[in-house]
């Protein structure tokens, strides 16, 4: 009997194990991506104020990427943000609840945010595949399709929704699990 | 049903979800799909994609990261402490001693920083253990803290006056330049206050007999120029590239990045590990606050679309209140307000009704800015809900109700500073008009 | 019916956003509320002045609309923005006429209807220091709205740069940008102060276009079309006679108010077109070979 309930508790904890580390995975890939994505906007907009002020030349693009790259830091960067749980949250509720009741509300707003990432994903990509059909494009010197800067949304929104959903998964698991810290 | 009950149905919706402990920009975006589908069915979803673009396309938001990057760049490379101790030799000799060493770093930060919270951050982390250490007044203690901390969204650059301008079409340079007078106020206000508690009762700010890490080494003008150098260096250039032309309020924000990596890199201590954490930081806090700016786009085009930002708006006109009583009404609405929304949600939540509603009451856009700011001040330093309070209880020992206390008497400093830019409004709009032509 | 319309324009005080406000009133009153239109300003939805033609064409939310760049999205109407190549009401109105059944396709091709077409006045170049002729374009900043300006600007030596329209008055104000093109009737009037030069040779008209979703549209009872059709169509009129008035009035207001008006010089205007007539082949055998057949057939209407 004993042996069998180990056996169970084992495995759920590998599969909890799993779930955290894919969890990070995803979160690391997309802060990578937003990192690379600051660094060049940083870079690209002091290389045109020089080139403008030194070397009377503008690029006349800088402020058109910086603009994407901005949606790929909100987009991938709230994958990033919901794993460090850094959202700003109002606590009065949840500190006053007992450790496990306060695994289940988290459990159910887990569920709830899932949804609402879900409708985005669903219409931010439906956006994107109407720019690429209908192919529309920016009015700039690039002529940059919509389609691949839109196309960050559904990216970023989707990974969100992964982190939240295997979130869900070891929140599930920990609320049998008499050891809390694979739960958060 | 009718457009108060609509209005109140939708504001009491949001709020229970924020007691629940909804984060906050699920919160938002619930309250406003929820607002969309009730008036204007599942068909206008479609166009919500097409406004979460438009609003996060945006190059003047790109200012967000980059001066949330350049802070935590001084911040990790441990170069807030060395300008805490430069400014420590500097005004210790004031009343007050390291209280005013809290103020005028956190009007120095300000000046660099477009954040509160990351101003709190910088000068708290440093000064609240040496606050502690001398015995100085714990409730005085975290209040400068907290309260200077607000001075990050006054003085420019201010992410708050990066989202109004952005949400309002108004230039940001000028809210740039509108902030900085009202803010030096607010510092000398603080400054002053906290001179006059300390020569009445001098127990509040005992004179360090036991010399700590800042006493210790080089006390001489050339070690307090070094310390203090690379902050004036960095300060000149990027507002001077502001005033002076050679970059527009986002582009300065850029140039403060790149010159705070170099100056981290030269004067602090940077490394792989430093670096990892600075950006990991950097992309953790930057997108927590836009994502209450997307969420906030799904609501705004809610509003707007229903019609029931212009119907409120135009109810708010029909009041025909004097401008005095409107401004008290704001203030009552922004403080209860304050108290379970942060600064960015009071902003982007309020900003699409109540705009169109100051032409009707004859307020200037850039002057309102200066108040808002001020409002949002007040709501960053109040519980629950008050993420300056937050940053202090990450670095010190004692309890929330503490905190409260010491902050209340600059609560009533910040109203009193509302109350000078209402009766004195070119405070706020002189610079602005008189921005130098090159 | 319910409707929303949408313009860029952000305020009821500029002529095009009192057109489009007419346009809504008008249609709801004289439909006797078969058709309400709620009107949104620029700025008051989170819509993108670049995106209004996606979102004419996504209905749902949007089926009425003015476009003012629509350019991305159709680039054929690019051909109404060379630098140079309409320099009088005539030829823009030359131009529309042999352009309209290809615009129409395109705009088709999306599910939109053009209901009207109606431009502003000219675009000419303005600049806080000396500008009174082309050559005083060299080495000037200047702020562009399109990449034609752009080739315009770099062809006699400038630099072109791109501002956020909230941004161009604190810009002028500290050199960020020596100067933009604009007319005396459209953001001229706001920065005039900061402006002291207008010379008035115009890289182009800007054209705007009145869209209406197509699905949306073929929905409504025949006599609501008509209706809307012909009240479109009255305050568009309303809106190019209105504003080629005001450009007038501005412009000599501007003038006695110490602003130095210079005239297009023949020579300049001559000069102008031989160094863009190349640009504007260029342009069009980027886009292919139909936007290279139209613009032949445009230079041949206006005899250019
Ligand atoms: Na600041
Ligand atoms: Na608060």
């Amino acid at each position: 009997m004993q042996g069998a309930t180990d056996g169970r508790d084992r495995q759920r904890r590998a599969i909890a194990s799993l779930c955290l580390a894919v969890e990070k995975l995803i979160a690391g890939a997309c802060a990578i991506a937003c990192a690379l994505a600051l660094t060049v906007m940083a870079v690209g907009i002091v290389a045109e104020i020089v080139a403008r002020n030194v070397f009377d030349y503008s690029f006349l693009s800088v402020d058109e990427v910086s603009g994407y790259l901005l949606v790929a830091v909100i987009f991938l960067g709230l994958a990033v943000a919901v794993h460090d749980n850094a959202l700003f949250r109002v606590e009065i509720l949840t500190e006053r609840l007992s450790a496990s009741k306060a695994r289940m509300l988290d459990w159910l707003l887990s569920l709830v945010f899932i949804g609402f990432v879900l409708v985005l994903d669903y219409q931010c990509f439906q956006l994107a595949m109407d720019s690429l059909n209908g192919s529309y494009s920016a009015p700039t010197l690039l002529g940059t399709p919509l389609y691949i800067p839109q196309l960050l949304m559904p990216i970023g929104l989707s990974a969100t929704a992964l982190i939240l959903v295997l979130r869900v998964v070891r929140l599930s698991i920990a609320r049998s699990d008499p050891q809390p810290e694979v739960g958060r | 049903m009718s457009l108060i009950v609509e209005a109140l149905f939708l504001f009491g919706a949001f709020l229970v979800l924020l007691l629940l402990g909804v984060w906050v920009p699920l919160a938002i975006g619930l309250a406003g799909l929820f607002n969309l589908w009730l008036t204007s069915g599942f068909g206008s979803f479609q166009g919500m994609a097409l406004a979460l673009w438009g609003g996060t396309n945006s190059f003047t938001l790109t200012a967000i990261p980059l001066f949330i990057l350049m802070a935590e760049f001084l911040l990790q490379a441990g170069l807030s402490f060395r300008v805490y101790r430069g400014l420590a030799r500097l005004v210790k000799r004031l009343p007050g001693g390291l209280l005013q060493t809290n103020i005028v770093g956190c009007a120095i930060f300000a000046a660099i920083t477009g954040s509160s919270v990351a101003t709190a951050a910088s000068i708290g982390t440093v000064g609240i253990p040496e606050l502690l250490k001398r015995d100085y007044d714990r409730s005085l203690s975290v209040g400068t803290i907290a309260a200077g901390g607000t001075l990050g969204i006054l003085i420019p650059p201010s992410i708050a006056m990066i989202i109004y301008g952005s949400f309002t079409n108004l230039s940001v340079a000028k809210l740039f330049m509108a902030g900085l007078l009202p803010g030096i106020v607010l510092a000398l206000l603080f400054m002053l206050y906290v001179g006059v508690r300390a020569l009445i009762n001098p127990a509040l700010a005992p004179s360090g007999d036991e010399p700590g890490e800042i006493e210790a080494g080089d006390q001489g003008v050339l070690a307090t120029l070094n310390d203090l150098l690379p902050f004036a260096v960095l300060i000149g250039l990027v507002l001077g590239s502001l005033y002076f032309g050679y970059a527009t309020p986002t582009e300065s924000a850029a140039l403060g990045c790149v010159l705070s990596a170099i100056i981290a890199w030269t004067w602090g201590d940077m490394n792989r590990a430093v670096l990892t954490r600075v950006f990991r930081r950097t992309i953790s806090v930057s997108a927590s606050i836009l994502a209450i700016v997307f969420a906030a786009y799904i609501f705004s085009y809610s509003v707007s679309l229903s019609g029931l930002g212009s119907d409120v708006a135009t109810w708010l006109g029909g009041l025909e209140l004097s401008r005095l009583e409107f401004i008290i009404l704001l203030f009552v609405f922004y403080t209860l307000l304050g108290c379970l929304v942060d600064s960015i949600s009071m902003i982007v939540m309020t900003i699409p009704v109540l705009y169109p509603v100051l032409g009707v009451y004859g307020f200037d856009g850039i002057w309102f800015g200066v108040i808002l700011v001020l409002l949002i001040e007040l709501g960053q330093i109040t519980p629950p809900m008050g993420l300056n309070l937050f940053v202090i209880q990450g670095v010190w020992d004692g309890r929330l109700g503490e905190i409260v206390r010491g902050v209340l008497p600059f609560y009533g400093l910040i109203i009193l500073m509302i109350l000078i830019v209402t009766l004195l409004p070119s405070l706020a709009l002189w610079l602005p008009s008189h921005m130098t032509v090159r | 019916e319910n409707w929303n319309a949408y313009t860029y324009i952000n305020t009821p005080v500029m002529t095009a956003g009192s057109m489009m406000q007419k346009i809504t009133q008008q249609v709801t009153e004289q439909t006797d509320g078969d058709l309400t239109v709620r009107m949104h300003f620029g700025g008051s939805l989170p819509i993108q002045a670049t995106n209004i033609t996606q979102s004419v064409s996504r209905g749902g939310t949007i089926q009425l609309a003015d476009d003012g760049f629509p350019y991305g999205n159709v680039p054929i109407a690019g051909i109404l923005n060379l630098p140079l190549l309409l320099t009088s009401e005539a030829d823009f109105d030359k131009a529309v006429d042999v352009m309209r059944p290809a615009l129409e396709k395109a705009f088709a091709a999306r599910g939109i209807q053009i209901l009207a077409i109606y431009h502003y006045p000219q675009q000419v170049a303005w600049s806080s220091k000396k500008l009174t002729s082309l050559a005083d374009m060299a080495g000037s900043k200047m702020r562009v709205s399109s990449p034609q300006q752009a080739a315009f600007v770099r062809a006699f030596g400038g630099t072109p740069v791109t501002i956020g329209t909230p941004e161009v008055a604190p810009a002028l104000q500290r050199g960020v940008v020596d100067g933009v093109f604009t007319a005396s009737s459209g953001g001229a009037r706001t920065w005039k102060d900061l402006l002291n030069y207008s010379y008035r040779l115009g890289p182009n008209y800007f054209a705007s276009f009145v869209l209406v979703n197509k699905k949306a549209f073929d929905a409504l009872d025949p006599k609501l079309q008509k209706t809307l059709e012909s009240v479109v169509q009255k305050n568009a009129d309303w809106g190019t006679t209105q504003m080629r008035k005001e450009e007038q009035t501005l412009t000599d207001e501007m003038q006695s108010e110490g602003m130095t008006v210079t005239a297009a010089s023949a020579e300049d205007t001559q000069q102008g077109v031989e160094k863009m007539s190349s640009y504007w082949e260029e342009w069009a055998s980027d886009q292919g070979a139909p936007t290279q057949a139209l613009l032949k057939k445009v230079r041949a209407a206006i005899d250019k």
